[in-house]
């Protein structure tokens, strides 16, 4: 049964509508018997109105409001609307599992998600006049809600033209990619591209995915639909979004995405940044830092892998597979530091050969004759410590933080002279 | 996450009057007056003495092209106090170590350095950093002058300056707590500390106005050139005593001060060093 507060404002709209011609008595009895037959109250609202020889479009008109013109707070707002898209959810409250409905609505103004606490029968393109909705605000947004007190009428659909969901178009460079981001639009040149089978519920579905890039740096992808592409490709696409794994942005995009070729050169670099930058975005795939190394930490150096899952053993004993007969392998763990931020960076061989000038051979010969591998750990540590290092590689993020794995490590000579007289010239 | 290694220069980091005392899991913070907010620091210098203070306490001097840092190693700091123990100064060093301080009474603090890690390094290591550093400070001295522009200062309106969030915390902590900031002052050490980093030839044409400022300086010049020979002539091997330089000075026409003055800057640049108190000794 409808709540007396609730009842006086409907009251209050069809008076308003027939323009003070009867009394609200006469008004909530006539309601009253509209909604006990089982009458919803808009139809309700109507009849009483026509009835009485009112207008239906003014019991609309005072409350009724453009999409662009909600805002977040809104206590009883009518918006006459089509359903962009409708999805629904299971959600458990008090205990008990209930079924809601969520989507976008739109109108010529623009779009906003909505959520139905109920089912209103809500089918996509339906031409709505939601009655009686409130609205929230999530992060930044205003969202639409049919709670209880809420009801839908279903309206002729050229009352508002279809809408294509465009949202926020976000234009942004592949620097700018964070979790979260939406309806990307982005040129980039394909980098990498591979073919990969996946199982989506028992059905078997190609994605392909990669690396893209441009002249801010690189980031990985995955394409749910096969749009064609190359490696080399130039393209633009547009609405994508992004999702983080392991800290690190990628860029995904499924058939609903639009993908064009375009002729413009784009030069993939990978993006420099400072250790600040880095660890306050999270991370990212094509990055470049300029820092000094500060650590060394143990395990670098010559180590023992276990044949089965390289993992490095301790002692020529794997945590898993117990005593087993240890592969070398020569790698770096260390810290960079820019003056802005401190990050851990890891190597493996071939930069850790390049960084100690001798190969691992040799170093299994020097560990050999001094019987023991701390010497390159000491050799190691003498070449890096306080040395200025040009890194770049990937990130990756787990409890501890961001790692870089550096696809290449560059110890930097610079000339601190001819810096010296730059700066000066600059400040006097 | 671990804390960066700022890079201050010792006139800037021995400045520092403010400390954010940090709690049993939290790091305790030394805030200059250029809004570093140091609890780690990176520094490369001459190591120009050592000397064992108290037990199992090592202090030791680096100096830089603006000033001098105390270095305290102890037990706690095993391979530190080890690697200073080994090097003879005078060296070229870099220590990597966490911000300390003493304050003997109020309103009072020293700061120095306990040390994590030392390392003797090349006179291309101290070079780079020195230029390092400069660039650094003139990130701090933009950040303090355009925060000084602003009322208040605030985190917010810094890092929209593109400014690290890191920086516009310490700056405002440095106005809240130093109140006008003397920016032209350490504009003038950074230009100091670049320029220790060009060849020594002054060539540059002199304005007249600046002439006396020159004189000045060339008869301090002059002063500090006369003090290294008499240092290097009186020297026998443990340094050359105090009394009797001051006493060859005098009678070079030189007063007290003019030699203590001369003294401190040759000491400053890292030129001469104290050995042991009271005798002096070129590096």
């Amino acid at each position: 049964m409808i709540e007396n507060s609730e009842l006086s404002r409907h009251v209050d709209d069809v008076l308003r509508a027939v323009g003070n011609k009867i009394t609200k008595e006469k008004i909530e009895k006539e309601l009253i018997d509209y909604l006990n037959k089982k009458v919803p109250m808009d139809i309700a609202k109507q009849s009483v109105v026509k009835k009485y020889g009112g207008d239906i479009c003014e019991l609309r008109a005072g409350v009724q409001k453009k999409i662009d013109e909600l805002k977040s707070g809104e206590k009883n707002a009518d918006i006459l609307c089509r359903v962009v898209s409708v999805n629904e959810r299971k959600v458990t409250v008090d205990n008990q599992e209930k079924k809601i409905f969520y989507g976008v609505v739109g109108d010529q103004t623009g779009t906003k998600p909505f959520t139905a606490w109920d089912d209103f029968n809500l089918n996509k393109n339906d031409v709505i006049m939601i009655h009686n909705a409130y609205t929230t605000e999530y992060q930044g947004v205003v969202k639409i809600n049919l709670g209880k007190g809420a009801s839908v009428t279903k309206e002729s659909p050229d009352m508002v033209p279809s809408i294509e969901y465009k949202g926020k178009l976000n234009e942004c460079r592949v620097a700018d990619f964070r979790e979260g981001l939406r309806n990307i639009s982005v040129k980039v040149k394909i980098v990498s591209i591979q073919e990969r089978k996946i199982n989506v519920k028992g059905t078997e579905k190609k994605i392909y995915s990669g690396v893209l890039g441009d002249e801010t740096g690189k980031a990985r992808f995955t394409s749910w639909h096969d749009f064609g592409l190359k490696e080399n490709d130039r393209i633009k696409i547009t609405g994508g979004y992004i999702k983080t794994n392991r800290g690190l942005p990628t860029l995904n995009f499924d058939e609903k995405a639009t993908v064009e070729k375009i002729e413009e050169e784009i030069n993939v670099t990978d993006r420099k940044t400072s250790i600040s930058e880095l660890t306050k975005t999270g991370g990212g795939f094509g990055v470049v830092v300029d820092g000094i190394i500060l650590d060394v930490k143990k395990g670098s150096g010559l180590i023992f892998r276990c044949p089965e899952c390289k993992r490095s053993l301790q002692k020529g004993v794997c945590v898993i597979h117990g005593k087993v007969e240890g592969v070398s392998d020569l790698r770096t763990k260390a810290v960079a530091d820019d003056g802005t931020g401190a990050l851990s960076i890891l190597f493996g061989r071939e930069i850790t050969e390049k960084i100690l000038g001798k190969s691992i051979e040799d170093c299994e010969k020097t560990a050999q004759e001094k019987m023991s591998t701390e010497t390159i750990t000491d050799e190691l540590t003498d070449k890096l410590l306080t040395k200025n290092l040009e890194i770049r590689g990937y990130t990756l993020k787990d409890d501890y933080g961001i790692t870089l794995i550096a696809s290449d490590a560059v110890l930097l000579k610079k000339n601190a002279k001819e810096e010296a007289e730059k700066m000066l010239e600059e400040l006097t | 996450m671990r804390e960066t290694a700022w890079r201050v220069f010792a006139e800037e980091f021995n400045s520092a009057a403010y400390e954010i005392k940090g709690g049993e899991k939290q790091a305790s913070y030394v805030v200059t007056p250029l809004g570093a907010k140091i609890s780690r620091l990176f520094i490369v210098g001459v190591l120009t003495e050592k000397e064992n203070v108290g037990e199992n306490m090592l202090r030791a001097r680096v100096s830089d092209p603006t000033g001098v840092f105390t270095v305290y190693a102890g037990q706690y700091q095993p391979l530190a106090a080890q690697k200073l123990t080994e090097i003879e100064p005078p060296a070229f060093v870099a220590v990597i170590g966490k911000s300390r301080t003493y304050s003997p009474e109020e309103n009072i603090i020293y700061t120095s350095v306990r040390p994590e890690m030392v390392k003797e390094v090349d006179a291309d290591t101290r070079d780079s950093w020195v230029v390092e550093t400069c660039r650094h400070m003139r990130t701090r001295l933009n950040a303090v002058s355009e925060a000084l522009k602003m009322d208040p200062p605030t985190v917010e309106k810094l890092t929209a300056l593109d400014f690290d969030e890191n920086l516009a915390e310490g700056v405002v902590l440095a106005i809240e707590n130093y109140g006008k900031i003397d920016v032209e002052k350490y504009s003038g050490i950074l230009i100091e500390a670049l320029r220790y980093l060009l060849p020594g030839s002054e060539e540059e044409e002199a304005l007249p106005q600046k002439q006396e400022v020159i004189t000045e300086e060339k008869k301090e010049n002059e002063d500090e050139k006369k003090l290294i020979e008499m240092i290097e002539a009186l020297d026998s091997g443990k340094g050359a005593s105090w009394e009797k330089i001051l006493t060859k000075a005098e009678e070079n026409g030189m007063d007290k001060n003019r030699v203590e003055e001369a003294v401190n800057s040759l000491m400053d640049k890292g030129i001469v060093y104290e050995p042991i108190l009271g005798r002096l000794k070129k590096i």
